[in-house]
């Protein structure tokens, strides 16, 4: 595939406007910049408008705004929030974040949903541009393929690394078996080869500080390279918009958790339910509600096409005509 | 009691499909039995791996629209694995190849398919479809019946049967021999084939009711039995 043939759909409300606070609009600076590296590059500035090209042209990466208060919309909802639904839709959609206004829930979102990237708009289009071409060598190299039910044999076991924070570890016990307390992290990479866990969770209250955190990332870094299986999950404090944050969010853990959220016992449970169900596979989302979507992926009479209708007729039928019901067979 | 494995055949893959993006409310009769189904057995049912290819054959290789493939195959992919997510929610797995060997199961198939069918077995389908024409017509001859136009379909499918049947056509014998070689390898397991294809249903029934051992030189297990997927849910075997 050449550049040229990679279809980006580039959702921003400023998209149109030259300049923005006084200064060149950095989406027309990404913009030209993806143009000139060879893309197609469409553009819109409505939300709606990206679910509804979603039906109408199939696009590799859907680069999209958070913050679209500019632009009157039908949309109910940010930019994260069109991300969320596009990845609801098809596990296909890559969702990239182009933004400078998202706020920490958006951030936390787009780890949770698998959105391939988050790029502040801080890091400049050099950075976006890095990251696109990087999607585009592996769309390139990997087409998408079948999930397949993947069975592959785990302990049972469950690794953690835990640090005195708001979720009491008892609780944490209480929520897995089996539990391997790591000292380390170190110890956690270490026993991911040896022990064949089904799950790694890292609880603790804060980042390391400045001299520790790169280590800390690297570390990261290796653990969630092991997913799916195991799938990981990290619970800690993300409330502040820090970058330290934003990074973590770009390590891709299956789930990302605000340590400080109110219903943060929900959210874990919930995390590590998925986490264990999706191990040693691709997390499929449930599909969007009626009100966010304008049809299914495929209709009834696509089936019947597919297949023979004389056995489906006959389930029809059979019921038809046998005129005592059946007791239900509970055997 | 012995394990009971569901091996289910592509029609019934086919109605979970079907059945995954209707409101609960809207669901019709065979895809609400379909989800009853998935519910009350999805533990033990198993998928045969030649029973997915198939699926996906048809799923991704039948009526595709050339001009716009990757929306079309997006949109294909993306109702599959909403299938996928459902069947892992009821727990629901491939089963596994193992060691039977394709010789071994498609030479199965060949003997399944190169010999005449026994009489007995030609008789019992005749005397199915004739019982299912009676049916049919006593309940079209019922003036409550509020559903003729399926039930005359049906009774011209039937009718059109007697002269123009099957047995195992296409994927069937394939279906049957893997059944029979798996269950062989596992004596201790019961393994029910549940389709609604009848014919497939008529002739392992027809094996396993009359207990036949042999079929010629080929040895019959006796752990197997076929099912639709009504009488599976009510007892009706």
């Amino acid at each position: 595939m050449n550049k040229e043939n990679f279809r980006i759909l580039f959702l921003d409300d400023e998209i149109y406007a030259e300049k923005s606070g006084g200064a060149i609009n950095p989406a027309i600076i990404a913009q030209k910049a993806l143009l000139a590296e060879g893309y197609s590059v469409d553009v819109t500035d409505k939300m709606s408008d990206v679910i509804d090209s979603y039906y109408k042209k199939y696009y590799h990466l859907y680069l999209l705004d958070i913050d679209m208060g500019k632009v009157a919309d039908t949309f109910d909802g940010n930019g994260a929030v069109v991300g969320e639904t596009l990845r609801r839709l098809s596990s296909i959609s890559n969702v990239i974040v182009y933004s400078a206004r998202g706020k920490v829930n958006d951030w936390i979102l787009a780890a949770n949903y698998h959105f391939y990237a988050y790029v502040h708009k801080d890091w400049k289009e050099s950075k976006l541009l890095e990251v696109v071409n990087k999607l585009f060598q592996e769309v390139q190299e990997n087409a998408p393929s079948l999930p397949d039910f993947p069975d592959k044999e785990n302990s049972g076991k469950s690794l953690v690394y835990y640090e005195t924070c708001q979720i009491p570890l008892e609780t944490i016990n209480s929520k897995l078996n089996d539990v391997i307390l790591c000292a380390t992290l170190d110890e956690m990479i270490e026993k991911t080869d040896a022990e064949k866990p089904n799950l790694m969770l890292i609880a603790l209250p804060k980042f390391p500080g400045i001299t520790k955190i790169e280590a800390f990332l690297e570390k990261i870094k290796t653990l969630a390279m092991r997913q799916p299986s195991p799938n990981l999950i990290i619970a800690i404090e993300a409330s502040k918009q820090d970058e330290v944050l934003l990074k973590l969010v770009n390590l891709h853990p299956f789930r990302l958790l605000n340590i400080n959220s109110p219903a943060i016992e929900t959210e874990l449970t919930e995390a590590i339910e998925k986490a264990l169900f999706w191990y040693n596979d691709q997390e499929v989302f449930d599909f969007p509600d009626a009100s966010r979507v304008a049809r299914k992926p495929i209709t009834p009479d696509e089936i019947a096409s597919m297949r023979d209708s004389d056995d489906y007729e006959y389930e029809e039928w059979v019921s038809q005509t046998v005129i005592n019901k059946m007791e239900p067979n509970n055997e | 009691m012995n394990e009971t494995i569901y091996f289910v055949d592509t029609n019934i893959l086919f109605n979970l499909a079907d059945s995954i993006f209707v409101e609960k409310d809207k669901l019709m009769g065979y895809q609400r039995r379909t989800q009853d189904f998935w519910q009350q057995f999805g533990k033990n049912v198993r998928i045969p791996s030649i029973i997915l290819a198939e699926f996906h054959g048809l799923w991704f290789h039948k009526n595709v629209d050339l001009e716009n493939y990757e929306l079309w195959y997006r949109d294909r992919f993306s109702a599959y694995e909403q299938l996928i997510k459902k069947l892992k929610e009821y727990q629901t797995m491939i089963w596994p190849d193992g060691l039977i060997s394709l010789e071994k199961m498609t030479s199965i198939s060949r003997y399944l398919t190169k010999k005449q069918m026994p009489t007995d077995l030609i008789n019992d389908v005749l005397f199915r479809i004739h019982g299912s024409i009676n049916d049919i017509n006593k309940k079209l001859n019922d003036d409550l019946s509020n559903n003729k136009e399926s039930l005359k379909k049906a009774l011209n499918r039937h009718t059109r049967n007697l002269k123009s049947g099957k047995l195992l056509d296409g994927l069937d014998s394939v279906l049957a021999a893997h059944t029979y070689a798996h269950a062989k390898e596992n004596p201790g397991k019961n393994f029910i084939i549940i389709s609604d294809d009848e014919f497939i249903v008529d002739v392992i029934r027809y094996f396993a009711k009359n207990q036949v051992e042999k079929f010629y030189d080929l040895t019959i297990p006796q752990n197997v039995q076929a099912l639709t997927l009504y009488n599976c849910l009510y007892k009706r075997r």
